[in-house]
């Protein structure tokens, strides 16, 4: 497996090593040069790039479409709040405990929740986020109920905005290199077909469970960034559904099943709904309404296929097509 | 205390009876046109707020104004269907109605502001022996089992109901015994979406609503049509009164947050246990 990785990160070469060193130098230096603004916004777009790639794994790769997965944000954000506020943990602990707890979240339903499949997968994660949310508000003495928490500010936005930066490359190179390895192959494979994968000896059971846990893991992380930055979380933020709408359009705007598109679309979104905010401040949730009806008619594959035809013609075709057992 | 608890069984059975029309019609077009109708929380507001538009500005009684948002929500349902929702099914659909909600939504914002109306008609309640039934919500209630039933009549007697029906089992073969799927599909989800409004007129007459009002049945009515047995027309109506009655309960024993997430839990608990639901046939 480790094997796998490394051989997988050496075959970015020159351009995939030359585009991280890029991002990486773009990220250091914003900081110094862009406005608190501009950096707020970044930071914005790749907490959507986390949660997007990560929506990825269980969705993308293997097939399982998730319809409530701002509950793994929501919960890393609370635990984060909770354990600051509460046990006064140093914050940077708390945020990584949040990504545990979410992953812990991940796998105590995983093994019940992924025997549904399709529609009824999506209803139940769905049912998940909002029984979690009602819960959050009555246990008031742990979440502070409906009100929510507020936490003093403790870590400067540049930390943060690192943190939240670093977070997001980190996560689209796991996504790169799980598939290359056996894991993410079978993943693909359970994707394509469920009894053909069991069949080839494949532990589907395992390997789904394995999925939706690391797909769980990293929305915490960033929701428990998120919170420490914004200093307040309630459950009606931290489990609204327009959260996982956006992660589901951004990620089939960029491509389902890629690796660059659950990038692509935070991009492309993020910088689309901030103007449209500030354009049509009364409108602007009707618009991105109309945006989604407009994208599940007209591109339902978003905007991979043109991509694609850009990346043959670059050469670098690795990142874009959408991953198949068979093209390894 | 015995009062106390028939009081509380039959305001859940009272609230049940309007879930299940709610759900009656979000099964219809899950059952039938396998599309998960995201946006019959907006159609059920918009019932609402037409009853609460004709009641004010032209002093209808509330009751008459079910003949009002039937059609209107009927022809609405109809036109997304024929532009919009015919062309995908599954999770595209899913997303798609996710998107007329949030248009519809927003638009409602703008169009009737964000403050609660309410139609207040009916208030007091009837007092039989110290069970008290609230007047608004036992009217309410009748008129909602009346419809439900009205439409499990349609669908079983009369042509149409029994295309929409053919459709549900085996949509090729409804096609190639002549039935025109295209068309019943836009009657079908005409229902589901005049279904909801109904629920909405009769809901104005009991509580406040804002244009949000929709947010509340975007989940709890899949838990009712989840627990009923997708597709299942009787399982809906059972189904509602259920997790009415359920909530009810829960909520009279204090504990408010809990009633709300009941239906939440049931719904996971229902499809991990019995997925083809109480009233489901094991496929």
């Amino acid at each position: 497996m480790i094997k796998d990785v490394a051989r997988s990160l050496w075959a970015l070469g020159w351009i995939g090593g030359g585009a991280i060193a890029a991002f990486v130098v773009l990220l250091l230096v914003a900081p110094s040069v862009a406005s608190p603004y501009v950096v707020s916004l970044l930071m914005a777009m790749f907490m959507y790039i986390v949660v997007c790639s990560s929506w990825n794994i269980i969705s993308g790769f293997t097939g399982y479409v998730s319809f409530g997965h701002v509950v793994f944000w929501g919960v890393g954000a609370y635990v984060t709040a909770v354990l600051v506020w509460k046990f006064n943990y140093p914050w940077p602990l708390a945020v990584m405990l949040g990504g545990v707890g979410s992953a812990f979240l991940a796998a105590i339903v995983s093994y019940p929740i992924l025997k549904l499949t399709g529609i009824y997968f999506a209803i139940s994660m769905l049912a998940l986020a909002e029984a979690i949310k009602i819960l959050t508000s009555h246990f008031r003495s742990v979440t502070g109920g409906g009100g929510g928490i507020y936490l003093p500010p403790m870590a400067s936005l540049n930390i943060l905005y690192l943190m939240m930066g670093f977070l997001a490359l980190a996560v689209v190179l796991v996504c790169y290199s799980i598939t290359h390895t056996k894991f993410g192959r079978s993943l693909l494979t359970i994707r394509e077909d469920e009894t053909a994968a069991e069949s080839l000896g494949i532990n589907i059971t395992r390997r789904k469970i394995q999925a939706l846990i690391l797909s769980g893991l990293f929305p915490g992380i960033a929701g428990g960034i998120y919170v420490m930055n914004v200093c307040f979380i309630n459950p009606a933020t931290a489990f609204d559904i327009s959260i996982t709408v956006n992660i589901i359009l951004m990620t089939t705007f960029g491509g389902i099943g890629t690796i660059i598109g659950p990038v692509l679309g935070p991009v492309a979104f993020t910088a689309l709904s901030e103007f449209l905010w500030a354009s049509f401040p009364f409108l602007h949730r009707a618009i991105l309404g109309a945006i989604l009806i407009a994208m599940v008619m007209g591109m339902p594959n978003g905007i991979m296929p043109f991509m694609v035809r850009f990346a043959q013609w670059v050469g670098i075709r690795e990142f874009f097509s959408r991953r198949r057992e068979a093209s390894q | 205390m015995f009062e106390a608890w028939v009081t509380v069984l039959i305001s859940g059975l009272a609230m049940g009876a309007i879930y299940a029309l709610v759900a009656g019609g979000l099964n219809l077009t899950w059952g039938v046109m396998n599309v998960v109708n995201m946006a019959h929380g907006v159609f059920l507001m918009l019932g609402a707020y037409i009853t609460f538009m004709a009641w004010s500005y032209w002093g209808i009684n509330p009751l008459f104004t079910i003949f009002l948002s039937f059609p209107i929500l009927f022809a609405l349902g109809a036109l997304i269907n024929r532009f919009l929702v015919r062309r995908t099914v599954g999770l595209a659909s899913m997303l798609l109605t996710f998107g007329i909600f949030m248009v519809i939504e927003n638009l409602a914002v703008l169009g009737f502001g964000g403050m609660y109306r309410s139609v207040r008609f009916f208030t007091g309640s009837y007092n039989l022996m110290g069970i008290f039934v609230s007047k608004p919500r036992i009217i309410a209630a009748g008129i909602a089992v009346a419809m439900s039933l009205l439409t499990y009549w349609f669908l079983k007697k009369t042509k149409i109901g029994v295309a929409i029906r053919a459709i549900s089992l085996d949509r090729m073969m409804a096609e190639q015994c002549g039935v025109n799927t295209n068309q019943i599909c836009t009657i079908t989800f005409g229902i589901g979406a005049a279904q909801p409004a109904v629920a909405g007129s009769l809901m104005s007459l009991i509580f406040a609503f804002n244009p949000m009002l929709g947010r509340v049945f975007l989940v709890k009515a899949f838990a009712i049509v989840v627990l009923g047995g997708m597709g299942n027309f009787l399982g809906a109506l059972i189904g509602g009164l259920t997790i009415g009655v359920v909530e009810a309960v829960i909520a009279f024993s204090g504990n408010l947050h809990l009633s709300e997430a009941a239906g939440f839990i049931i719904i996971i608990l229902i499809l991990l246990l019995r997925p083809s639901g109480i009233m489901g046939t094991r496929q």
